[in-house]
Protein backbone atom coordinates (compact mmCIF):
# COMPACT_ATOMS: atom_id res chain seq x y z
CA UNK A 1 0.00 0.00 0.00
CA UNK A 2 1.09 3.46 -0.41
CA UNK A 3 0.67 6.81 1.03
CA UNK A 4 0.18 9.91 -0.52
CA UNK A 5 3.69 10.76 -0.79
CA UNK A 6 4.54 7.60 -2.65
CA UNK A 7 6.22 5.89 -0.32
CA UNK A 8 5.02 2.19 0.92
CA UNK A 9 3.56 2.29 4.27
CA UNK A 10 2.52 -0.24 6.89
CA UNK A 11 -0.79 0.24 7.16
CA UNK A 12 -1.02 -3.21 9.68
CA UNK A 13 -4.63 -4.48 10.29
CA UNK A 14 -6.71 -1.13 9.72
CA UNK A 15 -9.85 -1.95 8.07
CA UNK A 16 -9.68 1.13 6.33
CA UNK A 17 -7.34 2.77 4.16
CA UNK A 18 -6.97 6.30 2.22
CA UNK A 19 -5.60 5.91 -1.29
CA UNK A 20 -5.06 8.18 -4.72
CA UNK A 21 -5.35 6.92 -7.88
CA UNK A 22 -4.60 8.50 -11.09
CA UNK A 23 -6.43 7.96 -14.48
CA UNK A 24 -5.62 8.26 -17.84
CA UNK A 25 -7.93 11.36 -18.56
CA UNK A 26 -5.41 13.29 -15.80
CA UNK A 27 -8.01 13.24 -13.12
CA UNK A 28 -7.16 11.81 -9.58
CA UNK A 29 -9.78 9.98 -7.17
CA UNK A 30 -9.24 9.66 -3.60
CA UNK A 31 -11.02 6.62 -2.19
CA UNK A 32 -11.33 5.01 1.16
CA UNK A 33 -10.50 1.21 0.88
CA UNK A 34 -11.97 -1.34 2.91
CA UNK A 35 -9.75 -4.49 3.36
CA UNK A 36 -11.73 -7.47 2.53
CA UNK A 37 -10.68 -10.83 4.60
CA UNK A 38 -9.45 -12.23 1.62
CA UNK A 39 -7.01 -9.25 1.33
CA UNK A 40 -8.24 -7.14 -1.61
CA UNK A 41 -9.53 -3.91 -1.27
CA UNK A 42 -12.89 -2.16 -1.92
CA UNK A 43 -14.05 1.63 -2.23
CA UNK A 44 -16.79 2.28 0.08
CA UNK A 45 -16.04 6.43 -0.90
CA UNK A 46 -14.36 7.90 -3.78
CA UNK A 47 -13.99 11.16 -4.70
CA UNK A 48 -12.69 12.83 -7.82
CA UNK A 49 -10.50 16.19 -8.22
CA UNK A 50 -7.69 17.29 -9.97
CA UNK A 51 -3.96 15.25 -8.68
CA UNK A 52 -2.77 17.98 -7.05
CA UNK A 53 -6.18 18.45 -4.93
CA UNK A 54 -5.93 14.54 -4.23
CA UNK A 55 -2.46 14.62 -3.30
CA UNK A 56 -3.05 17.05 -0.66
CA UNK A 57 -6.93 15.26 0.66
CA UNK A 58 -5.07 12.28 0.83
CA UNK A 59 -1.78 13.31 3.23
CA UNK A 60 -4.51 15.11 5.50
CA UNK A 61 -6.05 11.96 5.75
CA UNK A 62 -2.75 10.10 6.45
CA UNK A 63 -2.78 12.00 9.44
CA UNK A 64 -5.91 11.05 10.88
CA UNK A 65 -5.75 7.34 10.89
CA UNK A 66 -7.98 7.41 13.88
CA UNK A 67 -10.91 8.70 11.74
CA UNK A 68 -10.20 6.23 9.47
CA UNK A 69 -12.59 3.32 10.34
CA UNK A 70 -15.09 6.29 11.35
CA UNK A 71 -15.66 7.88 8.01
CA UNK A 72 -16.04 4.17 6.62
CA UNK A 73 -18.65 3.37 9.01
CA UNK A 74 -20.36 6.43 7.81
CA UNK A 75 -20.05 5.80 4.46
CA UNK A 76 -21.31 2.09 4.40
CA UNK A 77 -24.00 3.15 6.81
CA UNK A 78 -24.95 6.45 5.57
CA UNK A 79 -23.76 7.43 2.10
CA UNK A 80 -21.24 9.74 0.60
CA UNK A 81 -23.95 12.19 0.90
CA UNK A 82 -22.74 12.46 4.63
CA UNK A 83 -19.32 10.92 4.70
CA UNK A 84 -18.58 13.43 1.74
CA UNK A 85 -18.94 16.53 3.26
CA UNK A 86 -17.64 15.32 6.58
CA UNK A 87 -14.09 14.45 5.01
CA UNK A 88 -14.24 17.20 2.69
CA UNK A 89 -14.88 19.69 5.25
CA UNK A 90 -12.90 18.73 7.51
CA UNK A 91 -9.54 18.83 5.08
CA UNK A 92 -10.67 22.53 3.91
CA UNK A 93 -11.06 23.69 7.75
CA UNK A 94 -7.25 21.76 8.29
CA UNK A 95 -5.97 23.78 5.31
CA UNK A 96 -7.58 26.77 6.55
CA UNK A 97 -5.98 26.03 10.11
CA UNK A 98 -2.67 25.65 9.04
CA UNK A 99 -2.37 28.53 6.91
CA UNK A 100 -3.75 30.13 9.43
CA UNK A 101 -0.87 28.71 11.78
CA UNK A 102 1.95 29.30 9.09
CA UNK A 103 0.97 33.05 8.89
CA UNK A 104 1.22 33.01 13.14
CA UNK A 105 4.34 31.15 12.35
CA UNK A 106 5.90 33.64 10.38
CA UNK A 107 4.80 36.24 12.41
CA UNK A 108 6.04 34.93 15.51
CA UNK A 109 9.12 34.57 13.76
CA UNK A 110 9.59 37.75 12.11
CA UNK A 111 8.70 39.16 16.19
CA UNK A 112 11.24 36.98 17.54
CA UNK A 113 13.99 37.95 14.83
CA UNK A 114 13.24 41.80 15.51
CA UNK A 115 13.56 41.00 19.74
CA UNK A 116 16.42 39.48 18.84
CA UNK A 117 18.02 42.41 17.34
CA UNK A 118 16.29 44.79 20.77
CA UNK A 119 19.21 44.40 23.15
CA UNK A 120 18.84 45.94 26.76
CA UNK A 121 21.53 47.00 28.99
CA UNK A 122 20.85 45.88 32.29
CA UNK A 123 22.49 46.50 35.91
CA UNK A 124 22.26 43.56 39.22
CA UNK A 125 22.78 44.01 42.60
CA UNK A 126 22.23 40.67 44.02
CA UNK A 127 22.08 40.54 47.94
CA UNK A 128 24.82 37.83 48.53
CA UNK A 129 26.62 38.59 45.09
CA UNK A 130 29.04 41.32 43.78
CA UNK A 131 27.59 43.84 41.23
CA UNK A 132 27.38 42.82 37.56
CA UNK A 133 25.80 44.31 34.39
CA UNK A 134 24.66 42.52 31.42
CA UNK A 135 22.82 43.02 27.66
CA UNK A 136 19.91 40.74 27.24
CA UNK A 137 18.08 40.14 23.66
CA UNK A 138 14.51 40.70 23.43
CA UNK A 139 13.46 37.21 22.83
CA UNK A 140 15.38 35.90 26.14
CA UNK A 141 14.68 35.61 29.67
CA UNK A 142 17.92 36.01 30.55
CA UNK A 143 21.38 38.07 29.63
CA UNK A 144 23.29 36.47 26.94
CA UNK A 145 26.75 38.25 28.55
CA UNK A 146 27.11 39.30 32.28
CA UNK A 147 30.08 41.03 33.74
CA UNK A 148 30.66 40.71 36.99
CA UNK A 149 32.90 43.55 39.52
CA UNK A 150 33.76 43.77 43.32
CA UNK A 151 32.55 47.25 44.00
CA UNK A 152 29.44 48.75 42.83
CA UNK A 153 31.16 51.74 41.74
CA UNK A 154 33.80 49.71 39.35
CA UNK A 155 30.13 48.49 37.29
CA UNK A 156 29.07 51.87 37.46
CA UNK A 157 31.93 53.33 35.23
CA UNK A 158 31.30 50.66 32.96
CA UNK A 159 28.02 51.68 32.63
CA UNK A 160 28.64 55.13 32.41
CA UNK A 161 30.02 54.34 29.15
CA UNK A 162 28.02 51.32 27.84
CA UNK A 163 24.65 53.11 28.61
CA UNK A 164 25.74 55.20 25.53
CA UNK A 165 26.75 52.54 22.79
CA UNK A 166 23.33 51.47 22.50
CA UNK A 167 23.76 51.35 18.67
CA UNK A 168 27.19 49.25 19.02
CA UNK A 169 25.14 46.11 21.21
CA UNK A 170 24.13 44.62 17.96
CA UNK A 171 27.99 44.50 17.21
CA UNK A 172 28.69 43.59 20.69
CA UNK A 173 26.50 40.23 20.14
CA UNK A 174 28.14 39.57 17.04
CA UNK A 175 31.49 39.41 18.65
CA UNK A 176 30.26 37.82 22.01
CA UNK A 177 29.26 35.26 19.38
CA UNK A 178 32.66 34.97 17.65
CA UNK A 179 35.04 35.29 20.70
CA UNK A 180 32.96 34.93 23.92
CA UNK A 181 32.19 36.80 26.66
CA UNK A 182 36.20 37.21 28.20
CA UNK A 183 37.10 39.20 24.90
CA UNK A 184 33.87 40.96 24.69
CA UNK A 185 34.56 42.21 28.29
CA UNK A 186 38.48 43.38 27.24
CA UNK A 187 36.53 45.25 24.13
CA UNK A 188 34.26 46.96 26.57
CA UNK A 189 36.94 47.86 28.84
CA UNK A 190 39.19 49.14 26.16
CA UNK A 191 36.22 51.31 24.71
CA UNK A 192 35.62 52.55 28.05
CA UNK A 193 39.32 53.39 28.59
CA UNK A 194 39.78 55.34 25.06
CA UNK A 195 36.24 57.19 25.61
CA UNK A 196 37.77 58.24 29.22
CA UNK A 197 41.28 59.64 27.88
CA UNK A 198 39.13 61.07 24.88
CA UNK A 199 36.86 62.99 27.54
CA UNK A 200 40.23 63.87 29.54
CA UNK A 201 41.70 65.28 26.79
CA UNK A 202 38.54 67.42 25.82
CA UNK A 203 38.23 68.25 29.20
CA UNK A 204 34.59 66.80 30.04
CA UNK A 205 35.17 64.02 32.20
CA UNK A 206 34.81 64.03 35.90
CA UNK A 207 37.13 63.48 38.87
CA UNK A 208 36.96 60.83 40.89
CA UNK A 209 36.21 57.07 40.46
CA UNK A 210 33.88 57.56 37.47
CA UNK A 211 35.07 59.87 35.08
CA UNK A 212 32.10 59.38 32.95
CA UNK A 213 29.51 60.07 35.12
CA UNK A 214 28.23 63.44 33.55
CA UNK A 215 29.56 62.41 29.88
CA UNK A 216 26.57 62.21 28.02
CA UNK A 217 28.55 60.27 24.54
CA UNK A 218 30.05 62.48 22.98
CA UNK A 219 32.75 61.42 20.40
CA UNK B 1 -21.10 -22.99 24.44
CA UNK B 2 -19.47 -20.08 22.64
CA UNK B 3 -18.49 -22.05 18.88
CA UNK B 4 -18.95 -24.84 17.04
CA UNK B 5 -16.33 -26.28 18.64
CA UNK B 6 -18.79 -27.34 21.23
CA UNK B 7 -19.26 -31.31 20.50
CA UNK B 8 -23.34 -30.24 20.46
CA UNK B 9 -22.83 -27.83 17.77
CA UNK B 10 -21.10 -30.73 15.47
CA UNK B 11 -24.17 -32.39 15.92
CA UNK B 12 -26.51 -30.05 14.98
CA UNK B 13 -24.66 -29.09 11.93
CA UNK B 14 -24.88 -33.22 10.49
CA UNK B 15 -28.50 -33.13 11.59
CA UNK B 16 -28.58 -29.68 9.34
CA UNK B 17 -27.04 -31.47 6.23
CA UNK B 18 -29.11 -34.71 7.10
CA UNK B 19 -32.15 -32.61 7.49
CA UNK B 20 -32.47 -31.54 4.15
CA UNK B 21 -34.20 -35.38 3.33
CA UNK B 22 -36.98 -34.74 6.02
CA UNK B 23 -37.10 -31.12 5.84
CA UNK B 24 -38.24 -30.48 2.52
CA UNK B 25 -34.79 -28.90 1.58
CA UNK B 26 -33.86 -31.63 -0.47
CA UNK B 27 -34.55 -35.43 -0.86
CA UNK B 28 -38.23 -36.48 -2.32
CA UNK B 29 -38.54 -32.81 -1.17
CA UNK B 30 -36.39 -31.52 -4.45
CA UNK B 31 -39.06 -30.67 -6.13
CA UNK B 32 -40.46 -28.13 -4.04
CA UNK B 33 -37.16 -26.51 -4.10
CA UNK B 34 -36.30 -24.58 -7.31
CA UNK B 35 -32.72 -25.07 -6.34
CA UNK B 36 -31.25 -21.86 -7.71
CA UNK B 37 -30.72 -21.53 -11.65
CA UNK B 38 -31.13 -18.34 -14.08
CA UNK B 39 -34.58 -17.07 -14.59
CA UNK B 40 -35.91 -17.28 -18.17
CA UNK B 41 -33.71 -15.58 -20.73
CA UNK B 42 -35.42 -12.59 -22.15
CA UNK B 43 -34.67 -11.72 -25.47
CA UNK B 44 -33.58 -8.32 -25.62
CA UNK B 45 -34.79 -5.72 -28.00
CA UNK B 46 -31.65 -6.11 -30.89
CA UNK B 47 -32.17 -10.06 -30.95
CA UNK B 48 -29.78 -10.67 -28.27
CA UNK B 49 -30.64 -12.20 -24.99
CA UNK B 50 -29.86 -10.98 -21.27
CA UNK B 51 -29.94 -12.87 -18.73
CA UNK B 52 -31.44 -11.66 -15.47
CA UNK B 53 -30.31 -11.73 -11.83
CA UNK B 54 -30.69 -15.49 -10.49
CA UNK B 55 -33.61 -15.70 -8.52
CA UNK B 56 -33.50 -17.09 -5.06
CA UNK B 57 -34.31 -20.65 -4.33
CA UNK B 58 -37.76 -21.53 -2.87
CA UNK B 59 -39.50 -23.79 -0.77
CA UNK B 60 -42.20 -24.91 0.47
CA UNK B 61 -42.80 -24.04 4.75
CA UNK B 62 -46.55 -25.83 4.63
CA UNK B 63 -48.12 -29.28 4.07
CA UNK B 64 -51.41 -29.73 4.17
CA UNK B 65 -53.32 -32.47 6.02
CA UNK B 66 -55.73 -33.04 3.01
CA UNK B 67 -56.44 -31.28 -0.59
CA UNK B 68 -57.30 -28.11 1.19
CA UNK B 69 -55.09 -25.32 0.55
CA UNK B 70 -53.63 -24.19 3.50
CA UNK B 71 -54.47 -20.29 4.55
CA UNK B 72 -52.57 -17.66 3.77
CA UNK B 73 -51.07 -19.64 0.41
CA UNK B 74 -48.55 -21.39 2.74
CA UNK B 75 -47.90 -23.91 0.97
CA UNK B 76 -46.87 -22.12 -2.07
CA UNK B 77 -43.19 -21.61 -2.81
CA UNK B 78 -41.33 -19.53 -0.52
CA UNK B 79 -37.88 -17.51 -1.47
CA UNK B 80 -34.92 -18.66 0.24
CA UNK B 81 -32.60 -15.38 0.65
CA UNK B 82 -29.38 -13.91 1.10
CA UNK B 83 -27.74 -16.80 -1.15
CA UNK B 84 -25.95 -13.73 -2.78
CA UNK B 85 -24.46 -12.42 0.13
CA UNK B 86 -22.92 -15.16 1.32
CA UNK B 87 -19.09 -14.67 0.35
CA UNK B 88 -16.24 -12.73 2.02
CA UNK B 89 -18.03 -8.73 0.92
CA UNK B 90 -21.26 -9.87 2.07
CA UNK B 91 -23.17 -10.77 5.25
CA UNK B 92 -19.88 -10.53 7.48
CA UNK B 93 -18.15 -7.36 5.40
CA UNK B 94 -22.23 -5.52 6.09
CA UNK B 95 -22.46 -6.15 9.69
CA UNK B 96 -18.91 -4.97 10.76
CA UNK B 97 -19.63 -5.47 14.52
CA UNK B 98 -16.25 -6.18 15.48
CA UNK B 99 -17.00 -5.49 19.29
CA UNK B 100 -18.90 -8.53 19.09
CA UNK B 101 -16.22 -10.95 18.16
CA UNK B 102 -17.86 -14.25 18.83
CA UNK B 103 -21.35 -13.47 16.63
CA UNK B 104 -19.04 -12.23 14.09
CA UNK B 105 -17.44 -15.74 13.85
CA UNK B 106 -20.73 -17.20 14.22
CA UNK B 107 -21.65 -15.23 11.00
CA UNK B 108 -18.63 -16.09 9.29
CA UNK B 109 -18.62 -19.44 10.08
CA UNK B 110 -22.89 -20.24 9.22
CA UNK B 111 -22.19 -18.06 5.64
CA UNK B 112 -18.95 -20.42 5.06
CA UNK B 113 -20.98 -23.15 5.49
CA UNK B 114 -23.92 -22.68 3.45
CA UNK B 115 -21.83 -21.66 0.22
CA UNK B 116 -19.66 -24.92 1.12
CA UNK B 117 -22.42 -27.16 1.13
CA UNK B 118 -24.33 -25.37 -1.77
CA UNK B 119 -27.01 -24.08 0.06
CA UNK B 120 -27.76 -20.56 -1.80
CA UNK B 121 -29.07 -18.81 1.09
CA UNK B 122 -28.49 -17.49 4.41
CA UNK B 123 -28.99 -19.67 7.37
CA UNK B 124 -27.59 -19.17 11.06
CA UNK B 125 -27.62 -22.22 13.34
CA UNK B 126 -30.17 -21.21 16.33
CA UNK B 127 -28.91 -18.96 18.42
CA UNK B 128 -28.54 -18.13 22.18
CA UNK B 129 -27.63 -14.61 22.32
CA UNK B 130 -26.40 -14.36 26.17
CA UNK B 131 -25.99 -11.20 27.93
CA UNK B 132 -27.85 -8.79 30.17
CA UNK B 133 -31.08 -6.76 28.81
CA UNK B 134 -30.17 -3.42 27.07
CA UNK B 135 -27.26 -5.08 25.23
CA UNK B 136 -28.77 -4.43 22.10
CA UNK B 137 -29.65 -8.21 21.11
CA UNK B 138 -32.61 -7.12 19.06
CA UNK B 139 -30.79 -4.42 17.56
CA UNK B 140 -27.86 -7.12 16.51
CA UNK B 141 -30.94 -9.25 15.08
CA UNK B 142 -31.93 -6.18 12.95
CA UNK B 143 -28.32 -5.32 11.75
CA UNK B 144 -28.04 -9.11 10.84
CA UNK B 145 -31.39 -9.54 8.87
CA UNK B 146 -30.53 -6.02 7.15
CA UNK B 147 -27.08 -7.27 6.00
CA UNK B 148 -28.87 -10.71 4.93
CA UNK B 149 -31.18 -8.77 3.20
CA UNK B 150 -33.99 -10.85 5.11
CA UNK B 151 -37.22 -10.09 7.03
CA UNK B 152 -36.82 -9.89 11.11
CA UNK B 153 -39.63 -10.41 12.98
CA UNK B 154 -40.39 -10.80 16.97
CA UNK B 155 -41.64 -13.81 18.94
CA UNK B 156 -42.64 -12.69 22.11
CA UNK B 157 -41.99 -15.80 24.55
CA UNK B 158 -43.63 -14.25 27.14
CA UNK B 159 -47.09 -14.18 25.51
CA UNK B 160 -48.81 -17.93 27.04
CA UNK B 161 -51.40 -17.64 24.28
CA UNK B 162 -48.58 -19.03 22.22
CA UNK B 163 -49.41 -22.54 22.94
CA UNK B 164 -53.06 -22.32 24.03
CA UNK B 165 -54.94 -24.91 21.46
CA UNK B 166 -57.86 -22.63 21.04
CA UNK B 167 -60.46 -24.28 21.59
CA UNK B 168 -64.11 -23.11 19.99
CA UNK B 169 -65.04 -20.39 20.13
CA UNK B 170 -61.64 -18.93 20.00
CA UNK B 171 -59.85 -19.48 16.78
CA UNK B 172 -56.96 -20.94 16.85
CA UNK B 173 -54.29 -18.49 15.38
CA UNK B 174 -50.81 -19.58 13.19
CA UNK B 175 -47.70 -19.50 14.79
CA UNK B 176 -46.62 -15.59 14.82
CA UNK B 177 -43.23 -15.64 12.88
CA UNK B 178 -45.60 -17.47 10.10
CA UNK B 179 -47.77 -14.14 9.30
CA UNK B 180 -44.82 -12.60 8.95
CA UNK B 181 -43.21 -15.07 6.21
CA UNK B 182 -46.78 -15.21 4.43
CA UNK B 183 -46.60 -11.41 4.12
CA UNK B 184 -42.69 -11.44 3.07
CA UNK B 185 -42.87 -14.60 1.65
CA UNK B 186 -40.18 -15.63 2.99
CA UNK B 187 -38.97 -19.09 4.12
CA UNK B 188 -35.58 -18.05 5.79
CA UNK B 189 -36.49 -14.78 7.85
CA UNK B 190 -34.42 -14.01 11.52
CA UNK B 191 -36.59 -14.11 14.23
CA UNK B 192 -35.38 -12.56 17.47
CA UNK B 193 -37.29 -15.09 20.77
CA UNK B 194 -37.83 -12.51 23.12
CA UNK B 195 -38.83 -12.99 26.68
CA UNK B 196 -37.32 -16.65 26.94
CA UNK B 197 -36.80 -16.37 30.57
CA UNK B 198 -40.30 -15.30 31.35
CA UNK B 199 -41.86 -18.44 29.34
CA UNK B 200 -44.28 -20.97 30.94
CA UNK B 201 -43.58 -24.38 30.54
CA UNK B 202 -45.88 -25.34 27.50
CA UNK B 203 -44.58 -22.31 25.67
CA UNK B 204 -40.83 -23.09 26.57
CA UNK B 205 -41.55 -26.62 25.10
CA UNK B 206 -43.41 -25.31 21.81
CA UNK B 207 -39.93 -22.75 21.73
CA UNK B 208 -37.93 -26.21 21.80
CA UNK B 209 -39.34 -27.35 19.01
CA UNK B 210 -39.19 -24.22 17.09
CA UNK B 211 -35.62 -23.73 17.06
CA UNK B 212 -34.21 -27.78 17.28
CA UNK B 213 -33.39 -28.24 14.07
CA UNK B 214 -33.58 -31.95 14.45
CA UNK B 215 -37.65 -31.59 14.90
CA UNK B 216 -38.45 -27.78 13.30
CA UNK B 217 -39.21 -29.16 9.82
CA UNK B 218 -42.17 -31.28 11.14
CA UNK B 219 -43.93 -28.75 13.25
CA UNK B 220 -47.84 -29.76 13.23
CA UNK B 221 -49.97 -26.98 13.09
CA UNK B 222 -53.82 -28.42 13.86
CA UNK B 223 -55.25 -24.89 13.39
CA UNK B 224 -53.77 -24.15 9.87
CA UNK B 225 -54.49 -28.03 9.56
CA UNK B 226 -50.80 -28.20 8.05
CA UNK B 227 -47.38 -29.74 9.12
CA UNK B 228 -45.15 -27.04 8.74
CA UNK B 229 -41.30 -26.30 7.81
CA UNK B 230 -39.32 -23.73 9.59
CA UNK B 231 -36.15 -25.70 9.43
CA UNK B 232 -34.55 -22.51 7.36
CA UNK B 233 -35.82 -19.87 9.92
CA UNK B 234 -32.58 -18.29 11.62
CA UNK B 235 -33.94 -17.90 15.39
CA UNK B 236 -31.79 -15.80 17.95
CA UNK B 237 -33.13 -16.61 21.53
CA UNK B 238 -31.96 -13.72 23.85
CA UNK B 239 -31.81 -14.93 27.10
CA UNK B 240 -30.67 -13.40 30.79
CA UNK B 241 -29.99 -16.18 32.37
CA UNK B 242 -28.54 -19.47 30.36
CA UNK B 243 -28.00 -21.68 33.08
CA UNK B 244 -31.96 -21.55 34.14
CA UNK B 245 -33.21 -22.35 30.11
CA UNK B 246 -34.21 -26.34 29.53
CA UNK B 247 -31.46 -28.23 28.75
CA UNK B 248 -33.07 -29.19 25.68
CA UNK B 249 -33.02 -25.59 24.28
CA UNK B 250 -29.18 -25.11 25.35
CA UNK B 251 -28.38 -28.38 23.40
CA UNK B 252 -30.19 -26.74 20.07
CA UNK B 253 -28.82 -23.75 20.25
CA UNK B 254 -25.13 -21.90 19.70
CA UNK B 255 -24.54 -19.99 22.83
CA UNK B 256 -23.22 -16.29 21.99
CA UNK B 257 -21.94 -14.13 24.56
CA UNK B 258 -23.10 -10.72 23.93
CA UNK B 259 -19.81 -8.17 24.25
CA UNK B 260 -20.36 -4.28 25.03
CA UNK B 261 -18.42 -1.96 22.55
CA UNK B 262 -15.75 0.00 24.14
CA UNK B 263 -13.53 2.78 23.25
CA UNK B 264 -14.26 3.83 19.31
CA UNK B 265 -16.96 1.17 19.38
CA UNK B 266 -19.09 3.05 21.14
CA UNK B 267 -19.17 5.36 17.92
CA UNK B 268 -19.72 2.94 15.43
CA UNK B 269 -22.68 1.74 17.25
CA UNK B 270 -24.07 5.49 17.20
CA UNK B 271 -23.72 5.37 13.42
CA UNK B 272 -25.24 2.21 13.25
CA UNK B 273 -28.36 3.62 15.38
CA UNK B 274 -28.25 6.78 13.57
CA UNK B 275 -28.81 4.53 10.14
CA UNK B 276 -31.26 2.51 11.70
CA UNK B 277 -33.54 4.86 12.95
CA UNK B 278 -33.26 7.09 9.55
CA UNK B 279 -34.14 4.02 8.00
CA UNK B 280 -36.86 3.20 10.39
CA UNK B 281 -38.66 5.99 10.35
CA UNK B 282 -38.36 7.84 6.95
CA UNK B 283 -36.11 10.42 8.01
CA UNK B 284 -34.35 12.70 5.74
CA UNK B 285 -30.70 11.68 5.27
CA UNK B 286 -29.20 13.96 8.40
CA UNK B 287 -26.67 16.60 8.18
CA UNK B 288 -22.93 15.91 8.30
CA UNK B 289 -22.60 17.97 10.92
CA UNK B 290 -25.76 16.20 13.46
CA UNK B 291 -24.08 13.23 12.73
CA UNK B 292 -20.71 14.85 13.89
CA UNK B 293 -22.29 15.96 16.91
CA UNK B 294 -24.21 12.96 17.58
CA UNK B 295 -21.84 10.62 17.73
CA UNK B 296 -19.94 12.84 19.59
CA UNK B 297 -21.95 14.04 22.42
CA UNK B 298 -23.25 10.44 22.69
CA UNK B 299 -19.19 8.63 23.15
CA UNK B 300 -19.34 11.65 24.97
CA UNK B 301 -22.11 11.05 27.46
CA UNK B 302 -22.64 7.29 27.47
CA UNK B 303 -18.90 6.63 26.58
CA UNK B 304 -17.04 5.43 29.76
CA UNK B 305 -19.10 3.15 30.96
CA UNK B 306 -21.28 2.62 28.36
CA UNK B 307 -23.41 0.47 30.46
CA UNK B 308 -25.14 3.39 31.99
CA UNK B 309 -27.33 3.11 28.91
CA UNK B 310 -29.42 0.59 27.47
CA UNK B 311 -28.78 0.24 23.48
CA UNK B 312 -32.86 0.78 22.97
CA UNK B 313 -32.46 4.05 25.50
CA UNK B 314 -30.16 5.19 23.28
CA UNK B 315 -31.94 4.36 20.16
CA UNK B 316 -34.66 6.11 21.62
CA UNK B 317 -31.92 9.36 22.11
CA UNK B 318 -31.00 8.86 18.54
CA UNK B 319 -34.14 8.78 16.99
CA UNK B 320 -35.43 11.81 19.00
CA UNK B 321 -32.64 14.07 18.19
CA UNK B 322 -32.34 12.88 14.51
CA UNK B 323 -36.43 14.36 14.44
CA UNK B 324 -35.87 17.63 15.92
CA UNK B 325 -32.35 18.25 13.58
CA UNK B 326 -30.19 17.40 16.41
CA UNK B 327 -31.84 19.92 19.38
CA UNK B 328 -31.54 18.06 22.97
CA UNK B 329 -35.20 17.05 24.75
CA UNK B 330 -36.19 20.29 26.78
CA UNK B 331 -37.33 17.03 28.89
Amino acid sequence: MHNSQSGLVDVGSAPFVPHVSRSDDGRSSVSLLRRLPAGSHVAVWTHHCPPRAAKALCAWMWKMPEQWPVWGRIALRLGDEVVEPLILDGAAAAEREDKERERKARQEEKERRRLEREITLYVYDPKSKGPSLGLQRGCDDRAFWRMSFTEKWERDRVVDWLRWQKEEFNEFDTFFREHGALELERLVLAGMRQAERTAKEKGVSSSGRRPLRFWRGER
Amino acid sequence: MTDRDDPTHGEGRQDDVDGADRSGVGGEAHSQLALSGFSPSVPAAGGATLLERPLPPTMEIATGFSTRRVPMGLDGPFELRGGDRLDSGGIAFDLAMDWQPALMRHVVMACDDQRVCGRDWFFLPATLLAGPPGMGRTHIARRVATAAGLPHLVLDASDERLARSGAAPDVPLPLPPLVGMALTRCANPIVSVENVDQADAEVMALICRLVDGRVNGRIVDAGLGAVLDLSAVSWLVQSTAIDALPRTLRDATVRVDIADPDGQDVAFLVIDLIAEAVADFGLPTPAPALVELIVRSTVRQHGQPYRQTSVAQLYSEITDRLSRGGEPSPF
